[in-house]
């Protein structure tokens, strides 16, 4: 090399090998489809924490072991465009569920124009999720609760470990409910293990 | 891109092998003998991004952004899930340093796009399904880019036409590569 960039190995010119690339490609694919398949398979919980897009869950059946609910205002992130004429604050229903197995799970993603699409606990197995907490504005469904107690500080609320309230807030909790033909307008999700057997991720232009 | 009066400055020995299928600037001009650092910020960008795998750190780096984006949740209910709610955070904030690095640390690609590549695949099941699935596909395709790319071996004498044979393909362009990584590594 020229005495002008001899010595530093780095500032060579280099360029990719594309046998190499598609090796490391065909490699890395194998392992994602793995992931996919064990995640569809309902072997690996996934986790996760969706926030600031309204996005849409639907459901035939949610069975919940230690429920709470309360109300809270939600802030959307500055200059959001799902701002609208809220503001940028929303008042939510939080709903905590402990355990929770959720049967035909749809959820839909509005992503500017285009759904993100999931489906999944729609041939036999159910989805499960551990602590599942969700923000919504509407909650639509037929529901039975076991033990609710209606009118509880939303801040004493102990049916799920570690989630509750702001103090003077009306709150309710249950030991069990049971949840048909489910539909939630969700503006935030939060599960820390979510298994989802049969998953199918897919676009769409209409949602759930 | 293709603007062949630029060449004679730009320019480097290395350059005379193979045509490059990643840039298309022709990749000709071995002979000319003055090896001038370019001068003009254009120049010095242009060979500032062949010096190191910028593609692949770039789609790593967007890939990670994309799946910290999808994972905007207010920190108090993240820390109510715990360590692993933290960890949906950590794991693509990582990915994106480790995007960072194969920029600025190119000798050390190899580390790093491997990184890349478990972290890209670990976020699948931490953080969303990976950004729902855009965030790490790109940082897949990003690590590979950088894992694939290599400096053009270091011609033994001044460079000459015979150089420019394009059919000393892969096998033979690889191996001074190994070395040389080898002796770049220890040298840091």
């Amino acid at each position: 090399m020229s005495t002008s960039e001899a010595g530093v190995q780095s500032t060579r010119e280099g360029r990719v090998r594309w046998r190499r690339f598609a090796a490391s490609m065909i490699g890395t694919g194998a392992l994602s489809a793995a992931l996919v398949a064990l995640t569809a398979e309902g072997v690996l919980a996934v986790q996760f924490a969706i926030s600031g897009i309204p996005f849409t869950v639907t459901a035939d059946r949610l069975d919940g072991t230690g429920f709470a609910q309360w109300a809270e205002l939600d802030h959307m992130a500055e200059g959001s465009p799902n701002e609208g004429d809220t503001g940028g604050q929303v008042v939510v229903i939080v709903s905590a569920i402990d355990q929770a197995e959720l049967t035909n799970l749809c959820q839909s993603i509005n992503m500017g124009g285009i759904n993100m699409k999931i489906t999944a606990g729609d041939t036999g197995t159910p989805v499960t999720a551990r602590t599942l907490v969700v923000d919504s504005d509407d909650i639509a469904g037929n529901a039975d609760f076991k033990n609710i107690e209606i009118g509880r500080d939303a801040s004493t609320l102990d049916k799920v470990p570690g989630q509750r309230g702001l103090i003077g807030i009306f709150g309710q909790q249950a030991d069990e409910v049971v949840i048909t033909d489910l539909r939630q307008n969700n503006y935030a999700t939060t599960a820390a293990a979510f298994t989802l057997p049969h998953l199918r991720m897919r676009f769409s232009s209409d949602g759930c | 891109m293709t603007d062949p009066s630029a060449d004679p400055v730009g320019s480097v020995p290395a350059q005379a092998g193979p045509p490059d299928r990643e840039n298309t600037v022709p990749a000709g001009h071995a002979t000319v003998a003055t090896h001038r650092r370019p001068r003009e910020p254009r120049h010095r960008w242009r060979r500032w991004r062949r010096t190191r795998p910028f593609w692949g750190a770039l789609f790593v780096i967007l890939g990670a952004v994309e799946i910290l984006v999808s994972m905007k949740v207010p920190l108090p209910i993240i820390l109510h899930i715990g360590l692993q709610g933290l960890a949906g955070f950590i794991i693509p904030f990582v990915l994106l340093l480790s995007g960072i690095f194969l920029l600025f640390q190119p000798q050390h690609r190899m580390f790093y796009s491997i990184i890349a590549m478990v972290l890209a695949l670990t976020t699948w099941i931490t953080s969303n399904l990976g950004g729902f699935i855009i965030g790490m596909l790109l940082a897949l395709i990003g690590a590979s880019l950088a894992f694939a790319w290599s400096p053009r071996p270091v011609p033994a004498t001044a460079p000459t036409d015979e150089a420019k044979t394009p059919e000393l393909t892969d096998t033979r362009v690889d191996e001074p590569e190994h070395t040389a990584h080898r002796a770049g590594t220890a040298g840091t």
